[in-house]
């Protein structure tokens, strides 16, 4: 058995879909949990102050904080069968692919990308299904980054989240520093070399696009930090870069060596479980 | 999760499933991470593991359809492999040269980061200076059209034209078997490896058959010839025979076919560039060991070890041991002179040669030890060489001769008009036309060059442009003659003799001195038209020459007719109801086998008698001798053997008898 499709999963049970939910890396929070199941269960914003429909206008009242609830691991022992499958189809098995799940696999990878230290996360709860500002972030060097995700990045999607973000940033005067479109997929004639203009400032777009493939490890592999210092389940990373970066944001550094332990969250038995080195080196904080 | 941020260049070039539509072509500087490809060889073996650098770069060479080069487009990869599937390597470092990195020579000394385990890192580049690469290949397509009529001829000492634009001839109705050779030869200093030929050749060609000295494994489909061939070692030399048919039907222009070889540079790369150095680390420790010799305290016998943790083999290059201080100079091994390191096994261990040193308590050192992982350089270049077409002539000329005179007259000196009618209907101009008429015995050619007149459309041709021949030269008609005529060989003035679509006239009178009616009379009639080799106007050496003689069907033939006449005209009176009355019949009988025209009759009457009537027009006038009269009638036309009649009624008019013997009177006819 491998964790590649929830459909060809020899057991669906609810105890062993929750056992490998509670895997998810890094961990939900209660609000996270909250606007997610919002999000994917298409019900009413959960926080929302704002207008309820205004899709296709973008507004600050859309946006409500994500994520600051840091010490508030979310309970998933209450999550219904549904909800359990679709979270294993989104951040364990990745077969979904549609905008909502590239937009929360973005979430999660936004927790311990290298090269973005994140302050604070805005969350739109009223998003365009054919392009839209999706999260506002701010980092700690104070730099504000819009991001829009898509399941396939087109022209036409792009030049509307273009549009509704200079619409955005007159409307409440915020000179974005960066525009992210983060995408399953993308055409290749997306202009990323033309500079966006917002009122008065050019920004470059950025392109970011969903890895697939690079790492050592598979989805069923448990990986090992040290001396247990670590348990990570494989599905949560699809690059080692990534599994790197967790580990940086979630040890003390210092030598680290990385093992994985074969087939762990599908093996019959525990028996005889072979474990190899798969990393050796050095982080320093 | 997981997401990467990609640049124009990669959203534009990459090929993978992320993107969506056709990549463009890669090009520039691009470093990046990609996934280990299988041609690089592993040399892993559950120990042993290599750092691989392969430099591989991609030519293509184009030439015009003479072999002459038009540009060279070519790239090149440096990839570095790490081939071991748990040990990475970091801080590696690459340095190379080539006039070829135009944009690179500030940057020829490029930090590529970290190696995870099994991965490896591409740096392309672009070869901007080709022009100053030399050709690896010498090629040359020859071209021949082995139909009988067309021959090859050389005013010169018939050297090969090889730099020159050739026309290639093919006949015009009729099935050509033309043959391409192709000699390979490598004129570069390196073997050339894994040869494939490919020949392009149009839908006209049929019945293609292939020849090689090299390959027996060839593919032959509907457009294309395709073989692999054996290797050629520097100055080797390989031919190509390729033996096809073409039938053109109509004026068209058929394609000679492209081809393209490719082959491999095995160990090398065209545009010079060189790795110099790579260096890079992985798993390794180094420490000193220090041990207090037994007989004597506080003296230390110390040595450096160096123990390499990785699956790479690693050079120790040197070891430098100072005091703390660094202020004396304990120990230094360079190990340049051994080849410029010493290398360490994977789990293997070096340790350095004992130093002594005395301190009370344990001595400590100051170290630098400089190692790197060892590597090897891999590189081979793909080159295909293209070679445009040509286009294949037609050539075709269509003859008639007229002569002006229906015929003549047997055993009659007589001049015939004789005029030759040469048409172009070919797609090449004629540049130069020889003709040869063979002139029967009993007639003879003018050799005044002036009695010949040659017309084109644009007006006639000067005579300078002629030359004639008569053999033998003399004007006995007893024995035949050979009339060559040569237009445009000797002076080789005019651009063309006949432009396409144009015509030739020439005219010129034979003398029939004797002709004999009973001989037959054959003049057979070649014309040999001259296509210039080469398509350079001033290069006027070399030919290819058409035979095409006059069938006996188009020759307009001499009838020699042989007339006599023979004319017969009888006079009989008749006398009438009285006695005053006769009727004079005259009878012309033409006995020859030549029609009689304007045959005239004149009989003569007294004047006592009166003409009543005729038969024909006549025309009565008084006669030079007095007492007559005079009667004309002129018969149009006798056919042979005809008769014809005239009768015509006198009536005495007198009062005294006549008789019949004044009716028998002078006749004329």
């Amino acid at each position: 058995m491998n964790l590649q499709y929830y459909e060809t999963m020899d057991d669906k049970s609810e105890e062993f879909l929750s056992y490998l939910i509670e895997q998810i890396l890094p961990y939900f929070t209660k609000s996270e949990l909250e606007l997610y199941l919002a999000d994917i269960d298409k019900s009413k914003p959960v926080k929302g102050k704002g207008t309820k429909k205004s899709k296709s206008k973008a507004t600050s009242k859309n946006y409500v904080s994500i994520g600051e609830d840091i010490d508030k691991k979310a309970d998933l022992s209450k999550l219904k069968p549904d909800q359990l499958k679709r979270l294993f189809q989104i951040y364990i098995s990745r077969e979904l692919n549609d905008k909502k799940a590239v937009k929360w696999r973005f979430y999660q990878n936004l927790k311990y990308m290298s090269q973005l230290h994140v302050e604070s996360v805005k969350y739109n709860q009223n998003p365009d299904p054919a392009g839209s500002i999706d999260f506002i972030i701010e980092t700690s060097q104070s730099e504000i980054l819009l991001a829009s995700c898509h399941d396939i990045l087109e022209l036409n999607h792009y030049n509307k989240v273009i549009s509704e973000v200079v619409n955005y940033a007159k409307k409440e005067n915020l000179l974005p520093d960066q525009i992210i479109f983060a995408t399953n997929k993308s055409f290749r004639n997306i202009p990323l070399d033309t500079p966006i203009k917002i009122i008065s400032k050019e920004v470059i777009p950025t392109l970011m696009v969903e890895k697939a493939g690079d790492k050592q490890f598979k989805r069923e592999d448990l990986l090992i930090v040290n001396d247990s210092e670590l348990k990570i389940a494989g599905f949560n990373f699809n690059s080692t870069e990534d599994l790197l970066n967790y580990v940086y944001r979630h040890t003390n550094g210092g030598q680290i060596s990385i093992f994985r332990q074969l087939d762990f969250f599908t093996a019959v038995s525990e028996e005889d479980l072979e474990v190899d080195l798969i990393w050796k080196g050095i982080m320093i904080k | 999760m997981g997401f990467k941020k990609v640049d124009y260049d990669e959203l534009k070039t990459k090929i993978g499933p992320n993107f969506l539509g056709i990549p463009l072509r890669e090009g520039g500087k691009l470093i990046e991470k990609t996934y280990r490809e299988k041609k690089v060889e592993t040399s892993y073996t559950g120990s042993f593991s290599d750092v691989v650098i392969l430099n591989e770069e991609f030519l293509e060479y184009d030439h015009d359809n003479l072999g002459k080069r038009i540009s060279i487009l070519g790239n090149g990869n440096i990839s570095v492999f790490n081939n071991s599937i748990k040990d990475r390597i970091w801080d590696t470092n690459l340095q190379f040269t080539g006039s070829q990195f135009d944009d690179q020579k500030d940057e020829n000394n490029i930090n590529l980061g970290i190696f995870e385990p099994s991965s490896n890192k591409v740096l392309k580049y672009e070869i901007v200076t080709s022009d100053e690469l030399s050709e690896l290949v010498k090629v040359f397509e020859k071209i021949e059209n082995k139909v009988e009529d067309l021959e090859s001829i050389s005013s010169t000492d018939g050297n090969s034209s090889e730099v020159k634009t050739n026309n290639y001839i093919l006949r015009l109705g009729m099935e050509n078997e033309v043959t391409f050779a192709i000699s390979i030869e490598n004129v570069s200093n390196s073997p050339l490896e894994k040869i494939k030929f490919k020949k392009f050749l149009p839908d006209n060609f049929y019945d293609t058959e292939f020849k090689s000295n090299t390959s027996k494994d060839f593919k032959i489909t509907r457009n294309s010839i395709e073989c692999s061939l054996n290797k050629l070692n520097p100055g080797e030399k390989t031919e190509i025979l390729i033996s096809t048919k073409v039938f053109p039907k109509k004026k068209e222009n058929i394609k000679t076919g492209k081809f393209e070889i490719s082959f491999h540079l095995i160990e090398k790369v065209i545009s010079g560039v060189k790795i110099n150095h790579f260096s890079g680390y992985s798993h390794a420790m180094h420490a000193i060991k220090k041990s207090e010799k037994n007989y004597a305290p506080n003296h230390w016998q110390c040595s450096l070890i160096f123990e390499n943790h990785s699956d790479f083999k690693m050079k120790l290059k040197s070891i430098l041991i100072y005091d703390k201080s660094r202020s004396k100079k304990i120990l230094e091994q360079d190990f340049s002179d051994q080849g410029g390191s010493t290398v360490v096994l994977p789990r293997g261990k070096f340790q350095s040669e004992y130093f002594d040193y005395i301190d009370k308590k344990e001595p400590t050192f100051t170290r630098k030890v400089k190692y790197s992982v060892d590597y090897k350089v891999e590189s081979n270049s793909t080159i295909v060489s293209k070679y445009d077409e040509n286009t294949f002539e037609v050539a075709n000329v269509l003859i008639k001769k007229k002569i002006a005179e229906e015929e003549i007259k047997s055993f009659q000196e007589s001049r015939i008009n004789s005029r030759i009618i040469i048409n172009n209907e070919g797609t090449i101009p004629v540049k130069g036309l020889r003709m040869t008429e063979r002139i029967p015995e009993d007639f003879l050619p003018p050799r005044d060059i002036s009695e010949y007149k040659l017309y084109r459309s644009s007006g006639a041709l000067e005579l300078a442009d002629l030359e004639i021949k008569v053999i033998p030269d003399d004007d006995d008609p007893l024995h035949e003659h050979l009339l060559e005529l040569s237009v445009n060989l000797k002076n080789n003035r005019l651009d063309s003799v006949i432009e396409v679509e144009d015509f030739l006239e020439i005219k010129y009178p034979l003398k029939a001195i004797t002709p004999d009616y009973k001989k037959a009379y054959d003049f057979p009639l070649k014309v040999y038209s001259y296509y210039p080799k080469s398509t350079d106007v001033d290069d006027n050496n070399e030919f290819f020459t058409i035979m095409d003689d006059l069938s006996k069907m188009d020759q307009s033939a001499i009838k020699i007719s042989h007339k006599r006449r023979k004319v017969m005209v009888g006079k009989e009176i008749f006398p009438g109801r009285s006695s005053n009355e006769f009727a004079i019949y005259i009878v012309a009988r033409n006995g020859s086998n030549i029609k009689l025209s304007d045959v005239s009759v004149t009989d003569t009457f007294p004047d006592s008698f009166e003409l009543i009537s005729a038969n024909l027009n006549y025309d009565v006038s008084k006669s030079n001798k007095d007492g007559e009269q005079k009667i004309s009638f002129t018969i149009d036309t006798i056919l042979p053997f005809q008769e014809r009649e005239i009768m015509y009624y006198l009536k005495n008019i007198s009062t005294t008898d006549v008789n019949q013997s004044e009716l028998e009177s002078y006749f004329v006819g």
